[in-house]
């Protein structure tokens, strides 16, 4: 058949690609499917033993595959075009007619299956984590809110991938403008493919933000539903285990899956702690080097001769010793990640103890250089975001070199441009900085400070204009 | 991309701030400026590190700006005066360049409170190890005992240098024999050194001076003794300077038969020295030393003149009491 050839011509040839027609009397039909996308045991038991059952005739045939096939998901195909496409989504295709074919559902099953989040762990709450297919994913969001209103709509990007999109909204909460603004941002991304949600971020975030992300990533789906039910908006896209949480609000990051499990006096001071981090892993380093370098006079002399003592041997200027040990940090933690997890163990041993302790030893770095290093990288951890960690890697370097150059002088220079910033970003045209700046009354008892469960009744009025928590709509 | 590339553009242009590595300053503990024929001459103490022996180096200046011009180096390192703990005066000095000294001293070391000590012999003083650390112990013993000697820091001496009614003096140590000892106070713009009995007194009458120890000999027997000073009030009236002051006294030793005794032998001890050192002032008809300034501004709310106190009649009264005993 024409349409077959077809196929075949647009596939190339590809050797997974199975053609296998099947001949009545006057009647021909022919079974197209991608063997690697396709369960075998599913078309050989579903599909052909059952096709080899039927008396197919010029009249009937249309009407006999269609009821006798089982299945929910046949679709009739007359475009070329979106035979590709079914082909390439795990479809069995059996082409009946010219320009004309049954798209039968029969996925192979390339799934994971739900593991546990790796990069969000918590004591409390579910354990569960999504996975690299978005039915999975919105079926763990809809088993937590079973509500009519929790809406998914859905598109594909990629020109080449065309990977499903899913936006998932509760509609009777969210602001439809902020949805709108979603869609019509999806909606312009013009590229070969989207492989993975960390490509979209790029496109839904707003301009000018420099330094913070404002699209979060996570793979909790107790936290998508959390947001989903503040008026949020999630982003979900197919093969990816990182669903997108947008507007996220600087406060976001600070807070934790299990943040909602805990007493909330708590949670208040595990939330100020993550705050102090923040700060820490920023303008510790930088502090250290502006006082050593510039302003000695801030440092108490017994201090004073302690920090001179340990920097005797050291032949580097303070920054060259502070970008040496975070550069070293930072390569270590790379290797940490990417390694297999059975040189977990030595690569620990080498790059942390016996690589300080040598570099002391050698008098490369003084081991004050090393405690402020390890105090600021392990602040910096604190948080689950990698961009929040990035972010916060950026500006510890950042503020190095202000502090190195102009001292503590240099440190209220970037201290200031760091607030600038953060006052200056948004996210989906909403201040980041809420609801601290501009301050919401309504959302602060869930910022830093934490508020009883049972007295935070209102929801933040920039999400949502349906801002009483528990009424029916 | 604009902003890192403009940030970074700023960061080189403004790239020539200086900065001053730990590994290459000195930290300078004490100094003490003295007076040649033609300049001035400089002791630089310094803290020791691990790598470095406490060192001091001395340097000779025609000016006291060149004089630290020329230690802005020391041993290819850079001279760090911002933890300076000490500054020591050749006595000399201050009978005629104090005022040149003091505001050369607020204008070069801003902001800090470092101790101020005048000495007659600098180089006696340096050639030993003394530094910020014993001094202090020095002076913290040397006030509770025998009260001869009190901490003087730069904002201190400034306060009074400006305010035109006191009399800035600062305390007078000696070296002998690798030991420090009081000399007294000396008072600035005057060859005027007050003993260590006199700067007592003017401690006790300033309210300076809260507690300190006495010997007493009776009968032959040495009985240590903690005097207390509860405060003291002087009083104009009728041509008389009354001054009161109220003690309490405490002793380790057994004193329970001698008590009254050892109250005559102290009060008498003290009247006699605050006598004799007021009684020096009355003669010289002395307008501006600390001790005539320390009355003054206790009877010049009295609206008396200091010429009053030329004319006056003493009379010294002081209780005591024990302590434990109401």
């Amino acid at each position: 058949m024409e349409t077959v050839e077809m196929i075949k011509k647009a596939f190339g040839n590809s050797s997974d690609l199975i053609v296998r027609p099947f001949y009545w009397d006057q009647v021909e039909v022919t079974l197209v499917e991608c063997e690697t996308l396709t369960s075998s045991t599913f078309v050989n038991e579903y599909i052909l033993q059952r096709l080899t059952r039927l008396t197919l005739t010029p009249q009937n045939k249309e009407t006999a595959l269609f009821n006798l096939l089982p299945n929910n998901s046949i679709t009739i195909l007359n475009d070329v075009q979106q035979m590709y496409d079914y082909i390439c989504k795990g479809f069995a295709l059996l082409v009946y007619d010219e320009k004309k074919a049954m798209a039968i559902e029969a996925k192979a099953d390339l799934d994971r299956g739900i593991g546990q989040s790796d990069s969000e762990s918590t004591v409390r709450g579910s354990k569960d984590a999504f996975n690299e297919n978005l039915n999975t994913n919105v079926g763990l969001i809809r088993r937590r809110i079973r509500s009519e209103h929790c809406y998914l709509d859905s598109l594909y990007i990629g020109k080449q991938t065309r990977t499903k999109i899913g936006i998932m909204y509760m509609n009777t909460i969210v602001e439809s403008k902020n949805v709108d603004t979603i869609k019509k941002r999806l909606q312009k991304i013009n590229t070969d493919g989207i492989l993975d949600s960390g490509v979209l971020k790029g496109y839904l975030e707003d301009k000018h933000n420099f330094f913070f992300p404002t699209v979060m990533a996570t793979e909790r789906p107790d936290k998508v539903s959390q947001a989903l039910l503040e008026g949020k908006i999630a982003v979900i896209a197919d093969n990816s285990p990182y669903v997108l949480l947008t507007p996220s609000f600087f406060v976001d990051y600070l807070h934790a899956s299990d943040d909602y499990y805990q007493k909330s006096f708590n949670i208040s001071f595990l939330r100020i702690l993550r705050f102090l981090a923040f700060l820490i892993s920023i303008f510790v380093p930088a502090i250290y080097i502006a006082v050593t370098t510039h302003n000695q006079d801030a440092i108490p002399l017994n201090l004073l001769l302690n920090f001179t003592n340990q920097r005797q041997s050291v032949p580097f200027s303070a920054l060259v010793e502070a970008l040496f040990m975070s550069i070293s940090f930072e390569i270590l933690r790379e290797s940490d990640i990417r390694k297999p997890a059975a040189m977990g163990s030595a690569v620990s041993i080498l790059g942390g103890l016996i690589l300080g302790d040598a570099a002391v030893a050698a008098g490369i770095i003084s081991p004050i250089m090393i405690i402020v290093i390890s105090i600021s990288a392990i602040s910096g951890l604190a948080f689950s975001s990698m961009e929040m960690i990035a972010a916060l890697r950026s500006l510890r370097f950042l503020m190095m070199v202000f502090a190195m150059f102009f001292g503590v002088f240099g440190i209220y220079c970037g201290g200031f441009i760091l607030l600038a910033s953060l006052s200056t970003t948004s996210t989906l045209s909403l201040p980041y900085l809420a609801p601290v700046s501009p301050f919401i009354k309504e959302e602060i008892g869930d910022s830093i400070i934490k508020t009883k469960r049972k007295k935070v009744k209102k929801r933040n009025p920039l999400l949502t204009k349906n801002t009483t928590r528990g009424r029916d709509v | 991309m604009k902003k890192i590339l403009l940030i970074g553009c700023l960061l080189f242009l403004l790239s020539g701030t200086p900065y001053t590595e730990l590994n290459n300053i000195r930290i300078v503990d004490t100094i003490g400026i003295g007076k040649t024929e033609d300049g001035y001459y400089l002791y630089i103490r310094t803290v020791p590190t691990n790598n470095d022996d406490e060192t001091v180096y001395r340097v000779e200046g025609k000016s006291l700006g060149s004089l630290f011009q020329e230690t802005t180096k020391l041993a290819y390192k850079t001279a760090y005066y911002k933890h300076l703990g000490t500054v020591i005066i050749e006595s000399s000095l201050l009978e005629a360049n104090s005022q040149e000294i003091i505001y050369f001293l607020k204008e070069k070391f801003t902001q800090i409170n470092y101790l101020l000590l005048t000495t007659p012999d600098l180089a006696a003083f340096f050639a030993t190890d003394i530094d910020t650390y014993d001094l202090e112990q020095f002076i913290k013993q040397e006030q509770a005992t025998n009260g001869t000697i009190h901490i003087l820091t730069f904002d201190q001496l400034y306060a009074n240098f400006l305010d035109p009614l006191e009399q800035a003096a600062i305390p007078q140590i000696r070296v002998q024999n690798q030991e420090i000892n009081v000399a007294g106070l000396q008072i600035i713009d005057e060859s005027t050194v007050l003993n260590q009995q006199q700067a007592r007194s003017h401690y006790l009458l300033s309210d300076q001076l809260t507690k300190f120890q006495q010997t007493i000999t009776l009968d032959q027997q040495a009985y240590n003794l903690q005097l207390y000073n509860l405060g003291t009030t002087i009083r104009y009236q009728n041509n008389t300077l009354t001054i009161k002051i109220k003690g309490m006294l405490d002793s380790d030793d057994f004193v329970a038969n001698y008590k009254k005794r050892l109250e005559e032998a102290i009060t008498k001890q003290l009247t006699d020295e605050i006598i004799a050192l007021l009684a020096e002032q009355q003669q010289e008809k002395a307008t501006t030393t600390p001790i005539i300034n320390t009355i003054y501004r206790k009877i010049r709310n009295q609206k008396r003149s200091i010429e009053a106190f030329h004319k006056a009649t003493l009379i010294i009264d002081i209780n005591w009491q024990w302590k434990g005993e109401i």
